[in-house]
């Protein structure tokens, strides 16, 4: 029985890869039939191969609706406008928040005319408020983030 | 001869490719959403697939795709135009399904039920109903199979044998030369083979 050397093994796995895939020409087909003919082990491999060969040409994506191609691209370009929008937005929150938390300390929690009382008190819900936007922000995040029924129609 | 005439061919077609595109990644690197919206249009359905391969849900690889695109745009900048597009943006697509599996773990569908969502049979005819049935069961076998592979095995069997890529777009796609294509099919193949021996 006559044992392939390494260049040969190497020429064999191609042309065997090119022939799973039709792709082989004719003078590399005759170079495969000859190695199928004189070594068994690539007559045994090239059978072996053959099922799944069968298999996987059988086997394909389903293509989705028509209309799914025909919105994609208007769905990418929505995506692409609400990012921008919500940088805008984001940046406009900042600087409003930060123009009342600055005027608020400066301002108002140092105005004299306004009882002290009222003052801090004002300060302790706006804080009170502050933390409670936060954390029910953050928990309906997590919630969103972690749900494993999210994808379920309730 | 011929092969070196498909060579030459593939580099061609290529070479004309990579020219048009240039021109769309240069408007796009300008602002032009339309360029964008072309190069969306073409390869959004080789995106999708790509996408349903590594998630296994047509709503997530939708959503994936896109979101790909739109991160692709929002970094448009820092690709080289004479790079090609599609490669750049598979690498994202890629990164983003990756961590999108690795996120969902625990709780995203095994890759085995695509079979019943998103896997068209391609059936003869002709063939009776228990060929079908079995042919089924084969098909199932081997999407289970492919689970048990490493990603880049995986990826390469789904880029040649489901979506039907030419060794010359997977080269394209991830950047490496058709021998290598030819080699990494190769060996995985052998280790899907080996994971159904015995089923098929």
């Amino acid at each position: 029985m006559k044992k392939m050397d390494e260049k040969s093994r190497e020429t064999f796995q191609e042309l065997l890869t090119k022939a799973f895939d039709n792709q082989l020409n004719t003078d590399e087909l005759a170079q495969f039939n000859q190695f199928v003919e004189q070594f068994p082990e690539c007559a045994e491999e090239w059978q072996d191969m053959q099922p799944l060969r069968h298999v996987t040409s059988t086997m394909k994506f389903k293509e989705p609706a028509k209309e799914v191609w025909d919105m994609y691209w208007l769905n990418t370009y929505n995506r692409l406008e609400r990012g921008v929008a919500w940088v805008l937005f984001s940046l406009g929150a900042i600087l409003i928040a930060a123009f009342v938390v600055y005027n608020f300390i400066t301002q108002f929690l140092q105005d004299s005319n306004v009882p002290g009382v009222l003052r801090w008190g004002i300060a302790f819900v706006a804080l009170g408020g502050a933390a409670l936007f936060v954390s029910v922000l953050r928990e309906k995040l997590f919630t969103r983030k972690n749900d494993p029924y999210k994808e379920i129609d309730r | 001869m011929h092969a070196t005439a498909e060579i030459v061919t593939n580099a061609i077609r290529m070479t004309n490719t990579l020219i048009n595109e240039r021109d769309l990644i240069l408007r796009c690197q300008q602002g032009d959403k339309d360029a964008f919206g072309t190069l969306v249009k073409k390869y959004m359905q080789r995106a999708y697939y790509t996408a349903l391969g590594f998630v296994g849900s047509h709503e997530n690889a939708l959503d994936l795709s896109q979101e790909a695109f739109v991160r692709a745009y929002r970094a448009i900048q820092r690709l080289d135009a004479d790079r090609s597009f599609y490669t750049w943006y598979y690498t994202i697509l890629r990164n983003l399904c990756l961590n999108f599996k690795r996120d969902k773990a625990k709780k995203a569908r095994s890759f085995s039920e695509i079979g019943e969502t998103s896997l068209r049979s391609i059936r003869d005819k002709d063939a009776d109903t228990a060929h079908s049935v079995e042919l089924s069961e084969l098909q199932s076998a081997v999407w289970t199979a492919l689970e048990k592979l490493t990603a880049n095995e995986k990826e390469i069997i789904i880029l040649r044998d489901i979506q039907e890529l030419a060794y010359h777009e997977i080269a394209q796609t991830l950047d490496i030369p058709i021998g290598t294509v030819m080699s990494r099919l190769y060996n995985a193949r052998r280790s899907l083979r080996a994971q159904l021996d015995g089923k098929i």
